[in-house]
């Protein structure tokens, strides 16, 4: 069950969409140059140097970037706190994923009173003010990158589970699920074979529009200072910096958030895309 | 002058090698009634839709369409919306889509009216009554302010035809108007339209890929294939004297109420099978306490190599009373007893022996397929679920074996079931039913959904099936030719409940019932047609 009939489509008509190539395309690249960035660069992301602060951005020295109000490379920073925005987004993603789509397809498949009390659960959570909880744990608990990620899987798998039910429901009643059950298979490998990789499609779209919102979140929660520590840095913190700075160094704020705001564009455009290249109606190959 | 003239008349798309439509010609004149018959993508829809001048915008049209003086390729919509309504309608396939499920049925009339200007608003009530009236619907003032989900398929359908007399149009393009009513709602849904049309001298274009239909109703008719009009003339001619193979082929594949009873599959001391003892199927309501009875309980028996057909029209209970056996509806009572041992209601508490002798053919073949499995998967599953099927090598020699069987080359294993034809489709759904070699198969409206030639091809496969295993067959239909065609007893079944109960000959010489002759009249066949 590697390929799916989804992905076999999706395999023909990315090719054809221009926009979802050009944002693939623009995320992995800014995806290398963090990684490579950091290799070349001379500076580090935590070195201080007071003599050196607020240099804007020059090519002497290697301060492409320019520097903070601490003397830190800014550069270094940027493309580090990219790293740890899409590290954080790509992990959160993968907890709501995989919470959210088998808690959603084995309430949705199960049905009846198990379903009942499984969404109503999930209903209740829902009422929980979470930036308010996420709030209380990081203040409780010693801030950490994979608090955050517990905290912000842990918000999205709501919504993913919703979604994942819904369509469950209206796979069950196919003929196909039918077949399978006169053919003796069990409700597990239903579940498994059957219906997760029906549910493809629309979860590949779903995680493509919610890694945003992850990215989003976890600047919020940078910028109101209970995200990541220093002297590890994210695109949101250091948005959060510059916006303090902005009439001293605007350069603080305006390449973090350039990243921040092209990587969101990206995301949301590949979201977009990829919910026409799913969509079977709108190819038959 | 001609009302209707096609002239070269080509519909292609981008992304398509072969044209839909290939340099088609043809007249209609006034009041004249003409079907266009071939298999599904002879590109029959397209020239209706190409007539309405309602073809996608990607579509490539090339040649004329002149309607009473008009041409329609390359019109301008004002031109399109003048010549729609007063010189040409058309009759959707499904009144259930047809219809805008939000708006009562009246005043989705009194908008055709008032957007076409053909009547003053204050008396465009009266108007769609009256319309109403024509097409025979029932207590019209009070269905003018019914939803279409209040109203049955056959009335719904009337709707739609009334919808398209709105203008009194000198022509009615009706694609498969009958395709999704019961066979005696057909009957009288056609016979309101040929009513109809003489009043008028309305002319007809009904596009359908039921012969017997056409010899009924049409005066001349067109053969399509692949996009191509292959044969035309008058009915009888063509009918009687096919010219063209193709023609020759779809008449081949007609399934005859009057054709010869086949040779009893059974013998005299076949074991019964399945023997089935008061089952009864009870939906509950939403609302507290009501309760549907889709099967008063009833009994049957299927002998080894037997086929019982169950026949009924859409309600009568036909498909509860087969899921019942399969073992998908839980709600269901009685007993039942398979190979002299007892078979339990639900599929899940039945043992794996009796489940890979149990099997079953859905309608859709498309949908009862995963969409996500490639067709050796979807064979090999039941393989793998009954354990001590060997390994891979084994289980990949039986698959392409089987394919072999049903009559699908090898390679189409790798192939999605989007990428399958309706036909292969549903033969891989066969294939995954009988690789397991059961002792009894339930065809659920399994060839409804298929073209004629491709039905006559599973109907020998699965004869064939019948005589090398000695399958017993329970098929679930409407359609009373094939019933004649392969079945040994027949159970006609109306509102749930058992009508008459007999073998094939008794059924369709000397039925008993009124509902079925009723039945068995309104079937339409083809008088005029050649042995």
């Amino acid at each position: 069950m590697n390929s799916t009939a989804g992905i076999h489509r999706a395999r023909y008509s990315i090719r054809g969409n221009r926009l979802v190539l050009i944002c693939l395309g623009l995320l992995l690249s800014i995806a290398a140059l963090s990684i490579v960035g950091t290799l070349v660069s001379p500076h580090s992301v935590g070195k201080i140097a007071f003599d050196q602060n607020f240099i804007g951005p020059t090519l002497d020295g290697g301060h492409w970037f320019g520097t903070d109000d601490l003397g830190r490379d800014l550069f270094v920073r940027t493309l580090k706190g990219t790293q740890i925005t899409f590290f954080v987004a790509i992990v959160a993603t993968m907890v709501s994923l995989v919470i959210g789509v088998s808690y959603g397809a084995l309430a949705g498949y199960v049905g009846g009173k198990t379903d009942a009390i499984m969404m109503r659960a999930v209903d209740a959570l829902y009422a929980m003010p979470f930036v308010f909880f996420v709030i209380l744990l990081m203040v409780v608990f010693e801030r950490s990158l994979t608090l955050m990620f517990v905290a912000i899987g842990a918000i999205n798998w709501l919504d993913t589970a919703r979604i994942v039910r819904g369509q469950t429901i209206s796979l069950k009643q196919r003929a196909f699920v039918d077949a399978a059950r006169l053919d003796g298979v069990s409700n597990i490998a239903i579940i498994v074979r059957h219906i997760a990789p029906n549910l493809l499609g629309i979860v590949v779209v779903y995680v493509t529009l919610t890694i945003p919102q992850i990215v989003l979140f976890e600047s919020f929660l940078s910028f109101l200072g209970l995200g990541v520590q220093e002297p590890q840095t994210s695109l949101g913190a250091l948005v959060s910096e510059g916006a303090a700075r902005m009439e001293r160094a605007p350069w603080m704020l305006l390449f973090p958030a350039s990243f921040l705001a092209l990587i969101l564009l990206s995301l949301n455009f590949l979201g977009d895309g990829l919910r026409d290249v799913f969509d079977p109606k709108s190819n038959k190959t | 002058m001609s009302l209707l003239t096609v002239n070269g008349l080509t519909v292609a798309y981008p992304n398509s090698k072969n044209p839909a439509v290939q340099d088609l010609s043809f007249e209609i004149e006034a009041g004249e009634s003409v079907g266009i018959v071939g298999e599904s993508g002879a590109g029959k829809s397209q020239t209706a839709l190409a007539i309405m001048g309602l073809l996608p915008g990607n579509a490539l049209i090339q040649g004329s369409i002149t309607l009473a003086g008009n041409e329609i390729v390359g019109a301008s919509r004002a031109t399109l919306q003048k010549v729609r309504a007063r010189n040409i309608s058309m009759i959707f396939q499904d009144p259930a889509t047809a219809l805008n499920p939000y708006v009562k049925v009246g005043h989705q009339l009194k908008v055709i009216l008032l957007e076409h200007g053909l009547v003053a608003r204050k008396d465009a009530k009266q108007k769609c009554i009256e319309l109403l009236e024509r097409v025979e619907l029932p207590d019209p003032q009070r269905q003018y302010h019914a939803y279409p989900h209040q109203l049955s398929g056959g009335m719904r359908q009337r709707v739609l035809i009334a919808a398209a007399l709105v203008g009194e149009p000198d022509l009615i393009v009706a694609d498969e108007p009958t395709t999704a009513l019961d066979v005696t709602v057909q009957a009288q849904i056609l016979n309101l339209l040929t009513e109809l049309r003489h009043k008028s001298n309305t002319a007809l274009l009904m596009i359908t890929h039921d012969l017997a239909l056409i010899s009924q109703n049409c005066e001349r008719v067109l053969v399509m294939d692949h996009g191509k009009l292959v044969e035309e003339g008058r009915c009888d001619a063509v009918f009687s004297k096919p010219a063209h193979p193709h023609t020759a082929r779809l008449l081949a594949s007609v399934s005859r109420i009057d054709a010869p009873a086949p040779a009893h599959g059974a013998t005299e001391d076949s074991k019964p099978v399945l023997e089935v003892s008061q089952l009864g199927v009870t939906f509950r309501s939403r609302k507290r306490g009501e309760r549907f009875v889709a099967v008063q309980p009833l009994d049957l028996s299927i002998a080894a190599g037997e086929s019982l057909a169950i026949v009924g029209e859409s309600g009568s209970g036909k498909t509860s009373l087969a899921r019942a056996i399969a073992g998908l509806l839980p709600n269901m009572s009685g007993t039942m007893t398979f190979f002299d041992q007892p078979l339990a209601g639900h599929v899940e508490a039945r043992p794996k022996t009796i489940r890979r002798q149990l099997r079953m053919v859905f309608q859709e073949p498309l949908s009862s397929l995963n969409p996500a499995m490639r067709v050796s998967q979807i064979i090999a599953e039941p393989l793998s679920v009954h354990a001590g099927t060997g390994d891979w090598a084994t289980v990949a020699a039986r698959v392409s074996d089987m394919l072999q069987r049903v009559g699908l080359r090898p390679r189409l294993a790798n192939r999605y079931p989007h990428e399958l034809s309706g036909g292969q489709a549903q033969r891989v759904a066969i294939a995954r039913a009988l690789v397991l070699e059961p002792g009894l198969l339930i065809c659920d409206e399994a060839l409804s959904a298929l073209d004629g030639t491709v039905r006559r091809e599973i109907i020998t496969l699965l004869k064939a099936e019948q005589q090398r295993t000695q399958l017993s067959l329970l098929i679930i239909t409407h359609d009373l030719g094939v019933v004649r065609e392969i079945c040994d007893r027949v159970i006609v079944m109306h509102e749930g409940r058992v009508c008459e109960h007999g073998s094939n000959e008794a059924i369709f010489s000397r039925a008993q019932h009124p509902y079925t002759k009723a039945l068995l009249a309104a079937v339409p066949t083809m008088a005029m047609m050649a042995n």
